[in-house]
This record gives C-alpha cells, structure tokens and sequence, in this order.
C-alpha cells in the first residue's frame, strides 16, 4: 500500500506530462521526474480540500481522486496513447557516445542508483531522526492523520489562552502544510503511524529530482555524456544525500522544486516551449506551499524573465536596486524590521559569518567541491555569463546570493550561519539551479554559438 | 591532425589531465604538510602513555583493571581526572595526545589538560572531538601553551555521560613527519555518523576541521588546472576542455568515494540497530528509548485526548522530543524554557509530564505540587517512574 501511495501520485502527473493535451509528448526522463512533483502538489492540495470540505480522508477515496486525475489526459489522448507509451530510445541515446565516454556515464549513472538504493535503505530502517523533523514537520502529520483532516495549529498563547484547548500547537504552528500532509498521506497507506517508512515521499523526491535533471540536461542540448556527469554530481552531493536520508525536513523538495522550476523556465525562455512554461510555472506557484522563504525563490524568477525581455536596461536598473537595497540596509538595520521571522540588525559579526561560510561551502564535507568549480566555471565562462538564456540563469543565480548575501549579514539568520544551524540549508535550495547553470556554461563555452531567447 | 600541431600534443588529452592532477596532489600534500608539521621532521624518541587506572578522579568514577570508568560528574557538572608526574616531560618531544576510551562521551564535551612547571596554577587544555567509537588524536601545539616541561597530564570531562565512559590511556606521540602525513590520512578516512548536527552540516571526515579533505582536493583542483594552463603555455599541449573537466570529476570521485563508504559503514550500523524491527521497537532501540517508553506510559494513563498537556524537563531535547513522543495528545513544550510555567497557567485536568525535572515537589498526602518555592497546584499523581512524573491537576481546594 505505501507503494501504492508513492507511485499513484506519480503515475497521475507522469500521464499528464507523457499525454500533454495538444502537444507531443515530453522526454521519458522528464515526465518520470516533473510528473512526481505535479502528483505530490495535486495529492496535497486534494488533501487540503477534503479538509476545507470538512470530509475526513480516506485513503482509498483519495487514491480514487488521484488515479481519475490521472486518466483524464489518458481520457483526452484518443488514440496517442501507443506514442505515449512507446519506450525511449536508449540506444539512440547513448549511439553518440565513444566506447569510453559510454562506460564512464554508465560507470556514473550506476553510482549514483547505488547512491539512491543505500539511501532508500536508511529511510526505510531509521526512524524520524533530525530535529526539526520532530519538533515541527511531523508534529502536524501524526495529529492529522490520527483526527482524518487538516486541524489547526496556533502559537503557545494563543493555546495557553485557549481552555480547553480548540486546537494544537508547536514551535512553528503556521509553518506551510505540504511535507506534513506528504507524511500523514504515508501513514494513510499504512493505515497506522510508522514515522520511518512515511518518509518514502523523500527517497521518491530524490529519485525524481535525479530523472528531471537528466531530462532537462538532455533537453537543454548536452550530451548523454555530459548529462550523465551532470546528474551524477548532482546526486552525490553529501548535503542532498543527508537530506534525503535524514528524511524528515522540508529542504530537499524546496531545493527540488525551486531547481526544476528554473531549469523549466529556462527552456520555456529558450526555445518558446509551452510545456515547459506551464511546469516552470506549476511548481513556481508551490514554492511557498513548502516552506515561507519559497516566496522569495518565487520572486527570484522576475528579475530573470525582466533581463530575458530587456537585457541591457534590466541590468543595469536590477544593479542600481540591488545597491540601493544594500544601502536602505544600511539605514534600516537598526529599526529591528522583520521580514517573516528575520528580524533586520546591524549586529552580525560580518567577519565570523564570511568564516562560517568558507568553512561550511569550501573545507567541510557538505558540497564535495561543488562551491570550488562554480566559482571556476563562471570564471572560465565570464564572457557568456549574460549571453542569451544563459542571462536568466545568471541573473538568477545572482539573485539567490543576493537574498542569502542579506540573510546571512543583515538579519539574526547571521547567528544560525555562526553556528552552521542554517547555512547550508539555506544554500541548498539554489543548488539544483546552480548545478545547471553549470552545465549550461560548459555547453555555451564549449560548445555551439549562443541560441537566441525565444520567448512564449 | 593538423600538420602544424606539436609533435608531443599526440598524447592523449587524459594523460595531461591525469599528469597535471597527480602533480597538483603531491604538490598540495607537500604543502599540507609543511603547513601542519611543527617540531622535529624524525621522530626524537618514544612515545610516553599513562595507563586510565593512573588517574585521580574527581566525580564518580570506578577503577576495572588497567582501566578507569567515568560515571558521573561531580557537583559542579565536571569530572576531572589527573596524573601528577613525578619526573617533569619535555613538551617539544610530544605532539599528539590521545586519549583511548570507549562508552559514552560526555555531553559537554572533555578535553585533554596539563600543567607547565613554573606556571602550575594555569590549566592549559585542548579539546578532544568524539569520532564515532573513538577519540582522534588531539594536536598539541605551542600556540595551546603546549612548551616547556610538563608536570600533570588529565582530562576534564564536562555535562552528564551518556553510558559510562572506559579510559584505558592517555599516549603521548612524538613529532615526526610520517605522524603528520599519517594524521592528515586518518582525519581524511575518519568515520562519521549520523549526528544531530548531520542534517546542518558534515566535516567530511575528522571534525576538528585541522586537514579537511575537500580543501585540500579543491586546491589540488586549482593547481591541477594552473599546472594544464601552464603546459598549454609552454606548448606541450593543446586546450581541451576535456581535460579541464576531467580534472574536476577526479577530485570529485575521490570525496565522494569517501563519502559512500562512509555511507555504507553508517548503514551497517542502522541496519545493525533498526532492521526487521516493528516501529515501536526502533523507537525502543534509538537513542531515546527511554524516553519514547516513558512517554508511551505517561500518554496510555493521560487517556483524556481533549486534555491540555504540558511537558517540563531540564534539557530541550527530552522536553521537545518527549512532546513529540505524545501527540497526538494535545501538547505543549516550550522551547527555550525550563521552569515551569506560574501555577496560574494550568487548569483542572491539565496534564504535567515532568521528565528528570529538578526543583519539583509532590506531597501525596495532600497532593501539592510544588515548584520555585511559592507555586503550587493540586494534583494527582498518575504515573511515576525512574524520577519522572505525570500529574493530573485537580480543582483547587
């Protein structure tokens, strides 16, 4: 059954990206990868609904819910169903490569399912482990699923005030509602409360995120060869496999989310394609449904699609803004504004957050060398960092260091950076993007003239 | 090929990339090492060890053969164990401590400590890292006030042990070059388990970050490409960004082959604690198995699931993760609080867990819970095991 309820969802959103409703249909790759991530946006916000409604779940009405959500575009194909289902062509795809570069991906590809299979394992056998996983994640999914719905949580005294008690409370008690629902969705399937095996949803996201890279690497026009490096570098960065295993937080599906939202929008600015603005966008719009900061990385995507339609002038007014905001800093810092929980301060010890930062993204085991090569890449490629599509990706990179440059030095967030609490987490959520926009730069210095932005 | 390419540019791309790499290695390790030795480049002598039993403790703490076991803190929260030597050591013939133990490290951490002749009122000490099952070797250095002629060696262990806590020695390693390179190897290859910091951050090996692998990986990425460039330069090949890319993902595998055996090791261990067990069981068999019990015994007698409940405990985590053992009762910890809350605060039938709290009384005889000297509440006691407690508040009166 907890298969079931990891694959229906699926399932569900894979038919829609494989039976796209006048369209063809998209890579093997990227229907497997996107269509998790539109499953677990439908599954979740069926979830809400039902609790709006006031109807209690069930697993088997929400499993029936899911499986008709998916057989409308199958509904819809007529007769496209065969195209759909025709098997990809693997030995087109690799029929490019030289025998060496053949074993090296397959060398690669290999590890990085050995990586996944391991990590499965240790989701499977440990319970609920980090932290905040217990303290403020799956609070909310073990009283969900015992009372059948959504039940409010409120702050210590809002509760405190409240006797008898009308609702629940924890550290975090307006915290957005998806991971939780994706563990009580587990617990559903089971039928009972088992909080190692309902964290399946972070092996699955894992898995997923792995399948969309390699599709939107393919799709952006590397090789086989250099989407399979790039896949596994993505994968075997220590800090993603932690979080996949120490299942529980809700980081991975927001660097997942935010990752393959961009890669997306990059193709839909690229080549105009349709299908690929509406992923960028349903996943876009979830960003805040998985933790507060996702309205930030949803903001993220203006100042790109500004630098795609105008790039000259939107670069130069998004650097004027962007010291303009440094300096209204400077002014604001003692105000104690806050922004969500940031409070703005002017007390950060600048000198021991840059410390914590090297140690964190250069010395310490978190990135591999991933923070060594970006810096190198970009510097090897510095000529075409705002060349064509490429000018979305670094603008968008550039907004990502700019909103943690700001978090890390003007707000109390310094002091979690001090104590390696949230650094990299926080830095977690750009890393898909950047990964990409890795790739993107060895192609464009590499390879072929720059392709001109196409916009829809 | 084009007739005017260099003669020597028919070599492979990957020859230069693998050369420049393996250059780039030695040269870093070279640098590594010059970096991180101090003292004499041969070893000048054996090494110096003092058996656990040696040691005079302050704290409880029983003597088991060769062997001392730290039990508990004294009342101050510290354990302190010392060796007075009777013939002074030279602090320049030493450059690594380590301390062989096994059970619980304590919660506050321990370092290694020692005394100089002519300055013995001053306790100078390094901090000594748990690694798994084992204690690294701490670096003794001058700039730690590690000179001169050292009269008492010990240790300080601060905060409760987990389990007890077996010192078999305490080893004093001479300086040599082959100790630094062996040291830098074996922070590389150091076990590191899943911790409660392991969803903020890994070392990536040793965590004292004295020799961190991916740093030095990542110059030798740095240098490994200067080193290509400047072959370019000079001739002996021709830019292929192949090479460049290979260099890249060599340094890469080679974390990252770290990285998945340590993975694996930690998977044997998980398996090895969790598997083929019923959930109830994992949670009996981690680390808070206590705790998860208690506060499945405490939730089967709280029975009211409208009740407010309250949980109290000295340390967060016991608090916090006590809550969380709980719900789906209707719960309430603090973060950041350890007393309690003014007795105003709690209703009849409200529910307190008060999980190894100090500064708590309870008379059964007229059933008044008593805390912070001026509050109290009138209570049933429904649960009471190993110092641990759930009350039920009645109406007052």
């Amino acid at each position: 059954m907890l298969v079931i309820s990891v694959m229906l969802p699926w399932a569900a959103g894979a038919a829609w990206l494989r039976l796209v409703p006048r369209g063809a249909p998209l890579p093997w790759t990227i229907a497997l990868g996107y269509g998790h991530f539109l499953g677990i946006v439908v599954l979740t916000l069926l979830m809400r609904a039902m609790s709006l409604a006031g109807l209690p779940w069930n697993f088997w009405l929400l499993a029936a819910l899911l499986a008709a959500a998916g057989a409308i575009p199958v509904a819809w194909s007529r007769g496209r169903i065969r195209q759909a289902l025709a098997p990809p062509d693997v030995r087109g795809e690799w029929s490019g490569l030289d025998k060496g570069k053949r074993i090296v991906a397959i060398v690669l590809l290999a590890m990085v399912v050995v990586r996944l299979a391991g990590l499965l394992l240790e989701i499977v056998w440990r319970p609920l482990f980090p932290w905040d996983a217990w303290m403020q994640w799956a609070t909310k999914a073990r009283v969900w699923f015992e009372a059948g719905r959504i039940v409010p949580f409120v702050a210590y005294d809002a509760w405190l005030a409240t006797y008898p008690a009308s609702a629940y409370t924890d550290p975090v008690p307006n915290y957005p509602a998806t991971v939780p629902l994706l563990q009580a969705w587990g617990a559903l399937a089971l039928g009972r409360w088992d909080d190692a095996l309902m964290n399946l949803p972070w092996f699955a996201c894992g898995a997923a995120l792995a399948l969309a890279f390699y599709g939107q690497v393919r799709a952006w026009g590397a090789s086989a060869f250099l989407a399979a490096v790039a896949t596994y570098v993505l994968m075997t960065v220590p800090f993603l496999d932690a979080h996949i295993a120490l299942a529980g937080y809700a980081e991975l599906h927001m660097a997942a989310f935010y990752g393959l939202a961009a890669m997306a929008f990059f193709l839909w600015v690229r080549d105009g394609d349709r299908r690929q603005g509406w992923l960028a966008l349903a996943l876009a719009l979830s960003l805040p449904l998985i933790k507060k900061p996702g309205v930030f990385w949803l903001v993220s995507f203006l100042p790109a699609y500004l630098v795609m339609l105008r790039p000259r002038p939107a670069l130069i007014g998004l650097g004027a803004v962007s010291v303009a905001g440094v300096g209204a800093l400077f002014l604001l810092r003692e105000t104690g504004l806050r922004v969500f929980n940031y409070a703005i301060t002017g007390d950060v010890d600048a000198g021991e957050v840059t410390k914590a930062l090297g140690q964190n993204l250069f010395q310490m085991g978190n990135w591999n060398l991933l923070f060594w090569l970006l810096p190198a890449m970009a510097l090897a490629a510095w000529r075409r960092l705002f060349e064509g599509p490429i000018a979305a990706m670094t603008t968008m990179v550039a907004f990502g260091i700019y909103f943690l440059g700001i978090v890390f030095y003007f707000s109390i967030a310094g002091d979690w950076v001090s104590d390696f609490t949230t650094v990299n987490r926080a830095v977690f959520h750009l890393v898909p993007l950047a990964v990409f926009w890795m790739v993107a730069l060895v192609e464009r210095q590499f390879h072929g003239p720059p392709d001109p932005p196409k916009l829809a | 090929m084009s007739a005017d390419a260099p003669p020597v540019a028919q070599r492979h791309w990957l020859f230069w990339a693998l050369a420049s790499w393996v250059s780039a290695l030695v040269l870093t390790f070279a640098g590594f090492v010059l970096a991180f030795h101090s003292g004499p480049w041969l070893s000048s002598g054996d090494s110096w060890s003092a058996k656990g039993a040696q040691l005079t403790v302050r704290g409880a703490s029983r003597v088991d053969g060769d062997r001392v076991v730290f039990l508990q803190p004294a009342e101050d929260g510290n354990l302190v164990a010392v060796l007075n030597l009777e013939s002074p050591i030279d602090a320049r013939r030493f450059r690594f401590a380590t301390v062989r133990a096994t059970g619980g490290f304590p919660s506050g951490g321990m370092s290694f400590v020692w005394r100089v002749q002519g300055d013995e009122r001053t306790v100078r000490r390094v901090e000594l890292a748990a690694a798994g099952a084992r204690i690294p070797p701490a670096t003794l250095g001058a700039v730690d006030g590690w000179a001169g002629r050292i009269v008492g060696v010990g240790l300080i262990a601060r905060g409760a042990f987990p389990a007890p806590l077996a010192v078999e020695s305490i080893e004093l390693a001479p300086s040599s070059v082959w100790t630094t390179m062996g040291g830098i190897a074996s922070h590389w290859l150091e076990f590191e388990p899943w911790d409660g910091g392991s969803i903020h951050f890994m070392a990536g090996g040793n965590p004292s970050l004295k020799h961190p692998l991916p740093l030095f990986l990542g110059i030798s990425f740095v240098a490994a490409i200067g080193i290509y460039l400047l072959l370019v330069v000079l001739g002996h090949t021709r830019f292929q960004p192949q090479a460049a890319l290979a260099i890249a993902l060599l340094g890469w595998a080679v974390i990252d082959a770290r990285w998945q055996l340590n993975l694996w090791r930690q998977l044997d261990i998980t398996r090895y604690q969790y598997a083929g067990k019923s959930w109830e069981d994992k949670r009996r068999a981690a680390e808070d198995g206590r705790l998860f019990e208690f506060m499945r015994e405490a939730r089967a007698r709280i029975a009211d699931p409208k009740a407010r409940v309250f949980v109290f405990a000295e340390e967060e985590y016991d608090r916090m993760r006590g809550a969380y053992h709980l719900y789906p009762a209707n719960v309430l910890a603090l973060k950041g609080r350890v007393s309690l809350l003014p007795a105003e605060t709690f209703k009849p039938g409200d529910v307190l867990v008060l999980y190894r709290k100090r500064g708590v009384e309870y008379s059964p005889a007229d059933k008044r819970l008593r805390w912070d000297n001026a509050q109290a509440v009138k209570a049933d006691m429904i649960h009471f095991s190993a110092g641990s407690g759930v009350f039920r508040v009645l109406p007052p009166g």
